[in-house]
């Protein structure tokens, strides 16, 4: 079975929590814990795992009850899951890149302008990375899906939004710095010129120019960026934040120095932060749950929960964002993006249309993981009838 | 029953429904709206043949489903939205000091500081609590500390179970409540919505009643901020409920002392160990809780930044405290950072460290370089700082993580409401609720009471996030537009945080109780920890009735930090006027001897130095004190006048109804009325559309639509029968009376200008020493004008001449002959006679200029200004750029208070 390597130590991480967990609760109820502040940390993990009483959807037990290694009937409703997940997962992706592409091709026709044979040498090359991309992240799912085990194709989705999730996370760092380094020449004075030369300092300061020429490549590095490098990125963000609006604190109160253009860097990362994060949170059982019933809930209604709430409220939510709001070109996502929105001031960064970008891509992500929820929870309540004793990690 | 109203409820049905399965709130908010619009689209497709049929009028499934996805991105994209941005910063501060075990230090030296004093060891946690909840503020983390290091050494001294675990659930959600808190900003974040929204029901209300344009400004629904949140949360949080906790802790233990029996302190002896451990435990968050909440008091950061500085703060800390804390070589980042910061203090105290000023000396420069090399260094320390947590079991990255987490799903609930919301809105929900809480009889408290009582109940099941989101924009704008009260946006939150910090508190779904429940040991019962706790909701609910009935409480400390910044109104900001006034007008009253006094002094100046104009200024600005003391007394008379229309009693059918009490009846009726002329109006655009479809089904509905238009319009005959006849003359008469109040108030407001002109003058004044300089390029220019015979040169430094004077402003006498020579020069032939005796025009109207500012300046500014110190102290307040010092506290308490404002809609 084919492992990666975040997922994995993640994994390994809430086990250890799970084992600590229970070795303190039973330790606890027997003894009044002494004045000491050691064995805090462990309750508190503790607590914090009572917190999300569903955190992990990766349970060894549905593991062993897997369907598709037992002899049973459920196969075809498991496989047609399968396919079901893979679809809407593939959907999404498709619909989102097309959607940028046919909001973003117009803003490049600068290519056409010169002469054709640059225009069809790039978006060739362009074209070929992202198949090459697309292939690199398809294959383990594709890989996954033929060793018929849900709860690994549901890793290999996981793996999916992840990999969406920490290269927008990529761009938006890069064109968080990049864009710094832009407004930096023409907010301290007027050296716009002087760095970038008469001609490139006159175009770089018009949005249809750093669109396609700064921010474009910059997503597209991002994406590439996001194959190679493993792991949940985007939290470090909230490291980000900090630094960046304290730097906006001190340059106010030191150096009389206001500008908005840190709002607009903080914005954009504040948004990245929690929008990335949202599919990553749902993995992890981070999301708030109303549990007066549901704590009360055993395994397989639990169960039933999560997988018709996936129907029947998450993923309808995440289409219609994609498809009410990133429809046309005058919706809220996409006029943003189809105008390559620079904000109300149009004086800092010119990346508020990032906000909208990113909004979308958390749509996207959102699919892909409810995807994976639902082939993790369905194979649960499919591999249930078979195997009463075990069921979820709940 | 409206097919609408059917939606409505299936929404709220379905709503619940997916909140009470237990998928995440986030994803069940917003699931459940889309579901119900895509239901009621569907029907109304198969039923009506009109997806939009069950919609409220304008609204369809398509427009309201974009809407909704509108409303998720506008939650965070405006630029009005950025007070959010303190939340990702709070949590990440809140999650660092916790792994940087602040909680158990406190916790253990505060026992032992408390410990022998009767209930000590409750007080100890309380006092704690509130501690931790202006820096860590997180629930959950509090409660288990506490659970796991005072439950166990309060049972050990016989406390009793109910009183020690109701002690630390409730001290855990301090949190909540005392700021830095999430809760807050939401709520500063969602009233600020919700002012607007209130500002235009409150605007359509004063339109109806009045039928004038705009409201005044004095009447705006006034807003809140997340730094205003913070202000006005402290003193309710910190100082009432916190006192509370204590008092009711320390009585139980006075009146029957085997419930909290005192500890007698067993550890080493107090010596100088034990001082250096309270304070290394104490310091360190009440210098965290200092720089935070002081940098947002005195106005140098805002929310968002102290949030930051919070935050590093926390990397500070946590930077020390996990490599033990024992050693000199811990603090090292620690001590450079302070040390940085000292300097940059040093640095900013004597030089201005301005980035882009214009004109830099050397040594500002040089400064300004230093203080970057500081900032570095101050960065670096935090780094390293950040550096060390990383590297110790990866801390860094476990907070980076939560905050992410956390971030995620306080924001996710956030988004999923404003598609809910949205929904909400096309099924007519809003109008709903609005024609409810305002058909309620008994006025504003019935509906303020009713929307916290549903508030404290939805607290049972749901957490404060979604109480936040989905109440209070549904409900705060009818209550913050209400104008009997005319309550203000941060006494409604505070009310709000201390309500829903209930939430926290209430079974089955108390945060607190849960987490507590899972530290305790099992032989506290579950019941016990239930029973524990409803004494300290009734507290709450005690707190709450102090702050509801003292609105001071709350909106007392954001007034009066905001008349104290740099950015404080000038005094003539309309929406002090209504506390300012009463003041000045005693303030002038008092010292209208002194006043006359200093008029008639200065009616004794000489003033031949001046020009006739400047010294007519003079004149009238004495005149005007006179006519200032006659407009006051006018205005006196008018409110008195004003005040005894509106105490008369109406006879109607031979009963007496206060005007009051009538007024406000009338305008109930009056906006029924326009309710259902608003119905039938929407009614009437559908019908002539209708009316040319044959076909039976819309004839059928036209003749409906036309039998509810002669109902509405009975309806409208009823009411408007209801309104007395006495009604007409006795609002005329109060508006008569109120309009004549507002004459003699602008007449005295314009009498400000007479004085504004004299304050003018002597900054008039000033300009001699601008013009001074200048004395010399025009007697050159006078020699060259008869000396130089290129006269694009001349016409050259003439320009720079006349440049130079148009610079200092108010001597445009001297530059008028500049074009006219000009003009002459730029001839083929000019006539230099005539170039020449225009700028001896010039350079005699520069002479007079001149002399008078310099000899008024050395003359008049004296006595002149002694006049405008007496009545700026009286009838010229307004004119004062900023508001005095002995003001600020009287007026921001009268400012706090709330005002029935009824009257004037």
């Amino acid at each position: 079975m084919v492992k990666n390597k975040p997922i994995d130590s993640m994994k390994s991480f809430t086990r250890r929590l799970d084992a600590e967990a229970s070795d303190k609760s039973v330790q606890s109820d027997l003894s009044p814990t002494p004045l000491s502040s050691q064995p805090i940390e462990e309750a508190q993990t503790m607590a914090l795992k009572e917190e999300s009483a569903s955190s992990s959807i990766f349970s060894e037990n549905s593991m062993i009850i897997s369907p598709f290694l037992q002899p049973s009937s459920n196969k075809a409703l498991m496989w047609m899951l399968g396919v079901f997940g893979l679809l809407m997962a593939a959907a999404a992706l498709i619909y989102c890149v097309q959607n940028l592409f046919a909001l973003w091709m117009p803003k490049t026709s600068i290519w056409t302008s010169a002469s054709w044979p640059p225009f069809v040498i790039v978006w060739a090359l362009l074209i070929a990375a992202l198949s090459a991309l697309t292939w690199y992240a398809l294959r383990p799912l594709v890989a996954a899906f033929e060793s018929r085990n849900p709860d690994a194709f549901a890793d290999r989705l996981n793996d999916l939004s992840l990999y969406v999730a920490r290269s927008v996370f990529w761009a938006i760092l890069l064109v968080g710095l990049v864009e710094i380094a832009l407004a930096l020449p023409s907010v301290l004075g007027d050296y716009m010129d002087d760095v970038f030369g008469k001609v490139l300092g006159a175009e770089l300061i018009k949005q249809d120019f750093r669109g396609p020429f700064v921010h474009f490549p910059l997503i597209f590095l991002g994406f590439v960026l996001g194959a190679f490098l493993h792991g949940p990125h985007f939290i470090w963000l909230s490291f980000l934040i900090v630094l960046a609006e304290l730097t906006s604190a001190v340059a106010a109160n030191v150096f009389n120095f206001t500008n908005v253009f840190i709002g607009d860097l903080v914005r954009m990362w504040y948004v990245g932060l929690f929008l990335l994060s949202a599919g990553y949170t749902l993995i992890e059982g981070g999301h708030v749950r109303v549990d007066v019933l549901y704590a009360g809930l055993g395994a397989r209604a639990k169960n039933w929960v999560n997988f018709l709430g996936c129907f029947v409220f998450g993923l309808p939510l995440a289409w219609v964002i994609l498809a009410i709001g990133a429809r046309g070109s005058r919706t809220a996502i996409n006029g943003a993006l189809a105008s390559l929105d620079k904000g109300p001031s149009g004086a800092g960064l010119l990346t508020q249309y990032f906000l909208a970008f990113i909004f979308m891509s958390m749509a996207c992500i959102l699919v892909i993981q409810f995807s994976a929820y639902l082939v993790t929870y369905g194979g649960r309540l499919l591999g249930r009838q078979i195997n009463t004793e075990q069921g979820s990690a709940d | 029953m409206d097919p609408t109203l059917i939606f409505l409820f299936l929404l709220f049905a379905l709503m619940a429904g997916g909140l009470i399965s237990g998928f995440p709130v986030a994803f069940a908010l917003p699931g459940a709206a889309i579901l119900t619009v895509a239901l009621a689209g569907l029907s109304g497709h198969l039923i009506a043949g009109d997806p939009s049929a069950y919609f409220a009028a304008t609204f369809g499934p398509l427009n309201s489903l974009s809407s909704g996805v509108g409303n998720m991105l506008g939650a965070f994209s405006g630029v009005d939205k950025d007070t959010l941005i303190a939340i990702p910063l709070f949590i990440f501060m809140g999650i660092m000091l916790q792994r940087s075990k602040i909680a158990e230090d406190l916790l253990i030296t505060m026992a032992q500081l408390f410990g022998s004093v009767p209930g000590g060891l409750g007080i100890s946690v309380v006092l704690v609590g509130a501690l931790l909840a202006a820096t860590t503020g997180i629930v959950g983390a509090t409660v288990v500390a506490m659970g796991l290091i005072s439950l166990p050494a309060m049972l050990r001294n016989n406390y009793s179970v109910p009183l020690a675990t109701g002690t630390i659930c409730a001290s855990g959600t301090l949190g909540q409540i005392i700021p830095p808190s999430i809760v807050l900003i939401i709520l500063a974040d969602q009233l600020g919505s919700a002012s607007d929204a209130a500002q235009t029901l409150r605007q359509d209300a004063f339109r109806a009643a009045n039928d004038a344009g705009s409201m005044p400004t004095d009447l705006a629904v006034s807003g809140a901020s997340a730094g205003d949140m913070f202000l006005g949360a402290l003193v309710p949080g910190a100082l009432v409920l916190v006192p509370i906790y204590v008092v009711y802790i320390l009585v139980t233990a006075l009146i029957r002392p085997s419930m909290a029996p005192p500890v007698p302190y067993t550890g080493n002896k107090r010596g100088m160990a034990f001082i250096g451990a309270v304070l290394l435990a104490l310091i360190p968050p009440l210098a965290l809780i200092f720089l935070v909440l002081g940098s947002i008091i005195m106005g140098f950061a805002t929310v968002n930044q102290a949030g930051a500085l919070g935050a590093a703060g926390g990397i500070l800390m946590a930077g020390y405290r996990l490599m033990g804390g024992a050693r000199f070589k811990d603090f090292a980042p620690v001590i450079l950072a302070l040390s940085t910061l000292l300097g940059l203090l040093v640095l900013m105290a004597n030089f201005d460290l301005t980035l882009l000023a214009n004109d830099k000396s050397t040594i500002q420069g040089l400064a300004i370089f230093m203080a970057a090399g500081l900032v570095i260094t101050l960065f670096i320390a935090l780094g390293w700082s950040a550096w060390r947590i990383y590297t110790t079991d990866d801390i860094l990255r476990e907070v980076m993580m939560e905050t992410a987490k956390t971030t995620s799903m306080v924001f996710l609930i956030l988004l999923g409401a404003a598609m809910l919301t949205a929904a909400f809105n096309a099924f007519g929900g809003k109008d709903l609720v609005e024609g409810f809480l305002n058909g309620l009889p008994g006025g504003f408290f019935t509906k303020f009471l009713v929307v916290m009582l549903v508030m404290f109940i939805l607290g049972f099941f749901l957490d404060f996030i979604e109480i936040a989101v989905v109440v209070v924009p549904i409900t705060a704008p009818i209550l913050l537009a209400d104008p009997t009260a005319n309550i203000s946006a941060i006494w409604l939150g505070v009310m709000i945080g201390l309500n829903i910090q209930t939430s926290f508190l209430t079974p089955p779904f108390g945060f607190a109780l849960f987490y507590l429940r899972g530290v305790a040991p099992a032989a506290v019962k579950t019941t016990q920890i239930y029973r524990g706790v409803i004494v300290f909701i009734g507290l709450q609910l005690i707190a709450l009735a102090i702050v509801g009935m003292n609105e001071r409480l709350a909106n007392f400390a954001p007034r009066y930090f905001a008349l104290g910044r740099d950015t404080a109104p000038p005094p003539s900001q309309p929406a002090l006027q209504q506390c300012l006034e009463p003041m000045a007008f005693t303030a002038a009253l008092e010292r209208q001897e002194k006043a006359e006094v200093a008029v008639r002094q200065l009616a004794n100046l000489d003033l031949s130095i001046l020009p006739d104009g400047q010294a007519q200024k003079v004149r009238e600005a004495g005149e005007n004190v006179a006519l200032s003391y006659k407009q006051i007394v006018l205005m006196q008379t008018a409110q008195a006048n004003n005040a005894e229309v509106l105490s008369r009693d109406i006879r109607i059918d031979g009963e007496d109804i206060p005007y009051p009490i009538l007024h406000r009846d009338i305008r109930i009726l009056e906006r029924q009325i326009a309710r259902r002329q608003e119905q039938i109006k929407i009614l009437n655009k559908d019908l002539p559309f209708l009316s040319n479809q044959p076909d039976a089904d819309n004839q059928a509905r036209v003749v409906a639509m036309e039998s509810e238009i002669a109902d509405l319009d009975m309806q409208i005959a009823d009411l408007r029968a209801q309104i007395p006849a006495e009604w007409e003359p006795a609002l005329a008469a109060a508006q008569s009376a109120r309009s004549a109040v507002d004459t003699a108030r602008t007449g005295f407001r314009r009498l400000d200008s007479k004085y504004k002109a004299l304050i003018d003058l002597l900054a008039d004044f000033d300009r001699a020493e601008a013009l001074e300089p200048l004395a010399e390029p025009m007697a050159t220019m006078a020699t060259r004008l008869k000396e130089e015979a290129d006269k694009e040169a001349l016409r050259e430094e003439l320009a720079d001449l006349r440049k130079s004077l148009s610079a200092i402003g108010g001597v445009s006498k001297v530059t008028l002959p500049f074009s006219k020579i000009d003009r002459d020069l730029k001839k083929d032939t000019p006539d230099m006679t005539t170039v020449q005796s225009l700028f001896a025009e010039a350079q005699a109207a520069f002479d007079a200029e001149l002399a008078w500012r310099q000899a008024g300046k050395a003359e008049l500014r004296a006595p002149l200004t002694l006049f405008l110190n007496e009545v700026q102290q009286g009838v010229a307040i307004r004119t004062l750029e900023a508001i005095p010092r002995a003001y600020r506290g009287r007026l921001a308490w009268c400012l706090a208070g709330h005002r029935d404002i009824s009257l004037r809609f």
